[in-house]
């Protein structure tokens, strides 16, 4: 069995919440906050659904286009923006804007102006992220596997999702540790998963069966 | 007796190994939980549950309640409805009178716990205290603050201002304030008698 050369060491991560006290009410408001928001707050509107429901429709789903469709009933719009491919884009800043020009876009040819209801304001949030080192370390494929299956799922998101958004060219902490311990082809594999076509669980299951795999050899 | 372990099955072994993680972090501090009833309501609800289990989680976490009169109870729920948008006859006499059971309540508290949280408006005046002996404050707000009346938002701003943080149990509640905001959000407890499952033929009697 190959013996990695040094540890995998779990950490795992819990959000808080920010509430920013900023709102809008109508597209106007919406874009002047998109643009001046901080990056904190693009991704928690953009990643939250995914982490808070461990679930995932057909395409990720995020609270602007979410909040233009279901509250200011603007279905066209809605559908582009809740169309934006959030994992195509590497950093936030290109997020940020891709969502910004289509509703400048929008703005620029539609003359309609709605408000949403009293009460149904899109508020601005954000979240403070707390990263901690977990008891649990991995030296081989088999201790890896065992500890993968009962870590938490914020442990997983950590080590996969903020990863990617940490290292580039699709790698994540785990496919980075699998490369370490000459593991390339496990490593390859897992930096090929599309970790936002599964829900949480289903990728932690996914994971082990990949690993499993591996660990037979 | 309630055990946090109890808890496992319905969230999660990891989830309750990142309790102990982040209890741990608070380890050698000391929490002081302050409201204004000791039962009824549901923030006595949520912090007859809630100390315990912080116990188990070798978390430093105590309660306490202050006291006041019946012309003191009546103004605050008067704040109370106008908090929620109800117009509301809160006179200045009232407040002053507000501020001073908040301040007969601060000599009689213990408050030398690190970190003083301070439930809803009724003790939000507490605060005062901070300009003397310094501490970590935090106010939770359990109530509607969508719309509250602008002169009881007023008054209640000029001491939210002195809190390190203020939570809040929905977006909407969030105002325009120069402290950190953040989000809890109303939770339940699966394990509390409310919320427990009942036999069928209980059910069945009730409704005869």
């Amino acid at each position: 069995m190959k013996q990695a050369p040094d540890e995998f060491r779990f950490n795992t991560k819990l959000d808080q919440t920010i509430l920013l006290g900023k709102k809008a009410r109508n597209l106007a408001e919406l874009l002047g906050g998109l643009r001046t928001a901080p990056d904190a707050s693009i991704y928690f509107h953009t990643h939250k659904f995914l982490q808070q429901h461990h679930y995932l429709s057909p395409e990720p789903p995020n609270d602007f286009g979410y909040w233009v469709t279901n509250i200011l009933n603007e279905d066209a719009l809605g559908e582009r923006l809740s169309s934006i491919d959030i994992i195509r884009f590497d950093k936030i800043s290109r997020l940020r804007n891709s969502f910004v020009e289509i509703i400048e876009s929008y703005l620029q040819s539609s003359y309609r102006s709605v408000n949403a209801p009293t009460g149904q304001e899109f508020h601005f949030m954000s979240a403070q992220t707390f990263v901690f080192s977990t008891p649990h370390g991995a030296h081989d494929l088999t201790e890896f596997k065992e500890i993968l299956s009962k870590i938490s799922i914020h442990s997983l998101y950590y080590h996969v999702f903020d990863a990617a958004l940490r290292m580039e060219q699709g790698e994540n902490d785990f496919s980075v540790w699998f490369n370490r311990m000459g593991e390339l082809s496990l490593a390859d594999e897992v930096r090929r998963l599309d970790p936002y076509t599964y829900t949480l669980e289903g990728l932690r299951q996914k994971l082990i069966l990949l690993v499993a795999r591996y660990d037979q050899h | 007796m309630i055990n946090i372990e109890d808890y496992s099955p319905i969230i999660g072994q990891g989830a309750v190994e990142e309790l102990f993680l982040l209890a741990k972090k608070l380890e050698g501090k000391s929490i002081l939980n302050i409201n204004s009833t000791a039962v009824g309501g549901g923030v006595a609800e949520i912090l007859t549950r809630m100390i315990p289990l912080l116990k188990q989680l070798a978390v430093d976490a105590s309660w306490d309640v202050i006291k006041g009169d019946e012309r003191f109870f009546v103004i605050t729920k008067n704040i109370h409805n106008a908090l929620h948008g109800v117009s509301a006859q809160i006179s200045d006499e009232d407040f002053a009178y507000f501020l001073e059971i908040n301040r007969t309540n601060a000599k009689q508290l213990n408050l030398s716990h690190d970190f003083l949280v301070v439930h809803d408006p009724q003790p939000i005046a507490l605060i005062e205290k901070r300009k003397d002996i310094g501490r970590h404050w935090l106010w939770r707000c359990h109530i509607d603050f969508s719309e509250p009346d602008p002169r009881t938002w007023s008054f209640l701003k000029n001491y939210i201002d002195w809190y390190d943080a203020a939570v809040f149990s929905a977006p909407a509640f969030a105002r325009e304030i120069s402290i950190k905001q953040v989000l809890v959000p109303p939770s339940i407890d699966p394990l509390s008698d409310k919320n427990r499952e009942l036999p069928e033929a209980t059910i069945h009697t009730v409704l005869q």
